[in-house]
């Protein structure tokens, strides 16, 4: 028999009263529209033992740099001090909640709060409190305030190759061991070198920020869904690749593309296939991708639960930080790069292919139709759940698994998210 | 009060304008019908389109949302969306702000507005899609009136996907 306090536990916190944890194989639409989900979500996922990106070395390049970010929808600010040291700060004055970083980025040596001038270093710690000792017969504040102990609360901070994630997670593992299986694919597009911005796009998708996980983590949808895929040799369900997931939500994604002749041919013809007739590009420059890795892998996506997916597509190099607002709604924050030593070609390359991808990409803007139309037709408050069973039920993480017909990837997801939440 | 133009020149100066009151009409009309190769052909043989995030315009930062540097790739656009895109169906609504025209040679004047574009879904809800500024070369009398279209837009948060040119 339920008792009344288990009951309360299950309605409140569950998405679904018979979600056993051997069925890896379905999802209660629920975990997308349950509102107190969304909420412990952000205590037991963004708060939890996760690794969240939060902007690049290049974005705080100089000694005094600022960058407005986020955990979940905790506000954080990552810093470069004087000394070259990265922080990342709980971006929240320790006096009344006031945020003491209102710009989206700048350079200063202090960070002062606009309510009360409270003022504190790069590294978060308490510099500066007016009337700390009082004035004009007022008598400040008391002795045993321990204000010196007080600050803007450090994370723990970890850079690599110039991407850099934070922890509330004392226990977690390190980046790197987090990242497990899907490191080799990240570090081989974020290789060490400097990294320059080149730009950013940003847009508000009305869904669940997990569908944007599901999304990215599902190569089988890739050829379907975007039909400007198949003209390009960029990325057919029938090439060689792969998918590696991790026990950490983390996955990689990586199609390599036919031999330099099989890529002649496709440029040569240039269709787009439709179904009634065929159309040309007049402009090769989409196609003319350069292979700047010494190998042939086109697409290289790492989905790194729960705050951003990193990609190469072609020759477009990118982050885009995954912001949830709401349960039903979330942003994607797009940062595209190049490397510092680029040639200017490379560089235009890079410029025009971002076509590709982003709010207005020739082969991104249907995922973001598809899961707000999603969001809506799950939102009847139905107990209804998916099928993720392409290619089994089961879940295998830590190895490369060959083949991009597969939802493999995704059950390790949800795998994660339910270990992480105790659903 | 400065001294009034000469009726000559005031004259050029009014028929300029009107020409690039047509176009920046038409401009917005053709999108509004939907009618991507209208949109297309205004643009002369040697011409370009983007649209640009204000941040990255103030950044001075060259990523584009929708970076078009010939006329080949505005037409690959609009074949791209017409035939190779899914979306669900809609409706923009082009409304321009006070135009700034400025003759720069006999046949040229630059173009300079501000604009707002709602966005109707088939449900019938109309919501702002963006505001922002377009900033426009301009052949005067040419079939093709477009040398240059630079739509910079100030909602940098694209609601949703924006699918069509602004």
């Amino acid at each position: 028999m339920i008792t009344a306090d288990e009951e309360m536990t299950t309605t409140m916190t569950s998405p679904a009263t018979d979600w056993p944890r051997t069925d890896t194989a379905h999802v209660p639409y629920s975990v997308f529209t349950d509102l107190a989900l969304f909420e412990l979500e952000q205590d037991r996922v963004f708060r939890g033992p996760t690794w969240n990106y939060v902007g690049l070395e290049a974005e705080v390049s100089a000694p005094g740099d600022y960058l407005s970010s986020s955990i979940g929808t905790t506000p954080v600010v990552l810093t470069r001090d004087r000394d070259g040291r990265l922080h990342v700060l709980v971006n929240r004055c320790a006096h009344r909640g006031a945020p003491v970083v209102r710009e989206a980025r700048g350079n200063s040596s202090l960070l002062k709060c606009l309510y009360h001038d409270w003022s504190y270093g790069l590294d978060g710690r308490l510099k500066g409190v007016p009337f700390r000792k009082g004035v004009n017969g007022c008598p400040g504040y008391d002795e045993c305030v321990q204000l010196g102990a007080m600050g803007m609360r450090p994370l723990r901070t970890e850079a690599l190759n110039g991407l850099v994630f934070a922890t509330f997670g004392d226990a977690a593992p390190t980046l790197e061991d987090y990242l497990g299986a899907a490191l080799g694919h990240i570090t081989r597009v974020f290789d060490g070198r400097a990294l320059q911005v080149l730009g950013y796009l940003r847009q508000r998708v009305q869904a669940n920020w997990k569908l944007y996980f599901e999304n990215t983590k599902d190569p089988y949808h890739a050829s379907l869904l975007h039909h400007f895929h198949s003209t390009f040799g960029l990325y057919r369900s029938t090439m060689r690749g792969d998918v590696c997931a991790t026990g950490t939500g983390v996955a990689a994604i990586v199609a390599h593309g036919g031999t330099d002749e099989d890529r002649k041919q496709v440029y040569e013809n240039g269709e787009i296939s439709s179904y009634d007739k065929a159309h040309h590009l007049q402009a090769p420059g989409l196609l003319d991708a350069e292979w700047e890795y010494g190998d042939h892998i086109t697409t290289s996506i790492h989905t790194i639960f729960p705050s951003v997916v990193t990609q190469q597509i072609a020759n477009t190099l990118a982050t885009r930080r995954l912001v949830p607002l709401g349960v039903d709604s979330f942003e994607l924050r797009w940062t595209f790069v190049g490397y510092a030593g680029d040639s200017a070609e490379l560089r235009q390359r890079r410029l025009h292919q971002a076509n590709l991808i982003g709010p207005s990409g020739y082969i991104s803007l249907e995922d973001t139709e598809v899961l707000e139309v999603l969001q809506r037709a799950i939102s009847d408050g139905t107990d209804d759940r998916s099928l993720v069973a392409m290619g089994g039920d089961g879940v295998e993480v830590d190895r490369p698994v060959e083949g991009l017909i597969s939802e493999n990837a995704i059950r390790a997801f949800w795998q994660t998210w339910r270990d992480l939440m105790e659903v | 009060m400065k001294t009034a133009p000469s009726p000559a020149r005031l004259e050029r100066a009014l028929y300029a304008r009107l020409l690039v009151e047509e176009a920046l009409h038409a401009y917005g009309d053709n999108l509004d019908r939907g009618d991507l190769e209208a949109w297309a052909s205004m643009f002369a043989p040697t011409s370009s389109y983007r649209l640009v995030p204000r941040e990255n315009a103030e950044l001075g930062l060259p990523i584009a949302l929708m970076d078009c540097p010939t006329k080949e790739w505005i037409d690959d656009r609009a074949t791209s969306i017409l035939h190779a895109s899914v979306y669900s169906p809609h409706n923009y609504r082009h409304l321009y702000g006070t135009l700034l025209v400025r003759e720069t040679a006999e046949d040229r004047a630059t173009a300079q507005s501000t604009y707002a574009v709602y966005r109707t879904a088939t449900d019938g809800d109309t919501e702002l899609l963006s505001v922002g500024t377009v900033d426009a070369e301009m052949l005067l009398g040419a079939d093709a009136p477009i040398a240059r279209m630079t739509v910079t837009y100030d909602t940098i948060r694209v609601p949703g996907v924006l699918v069509f040119p602004l």
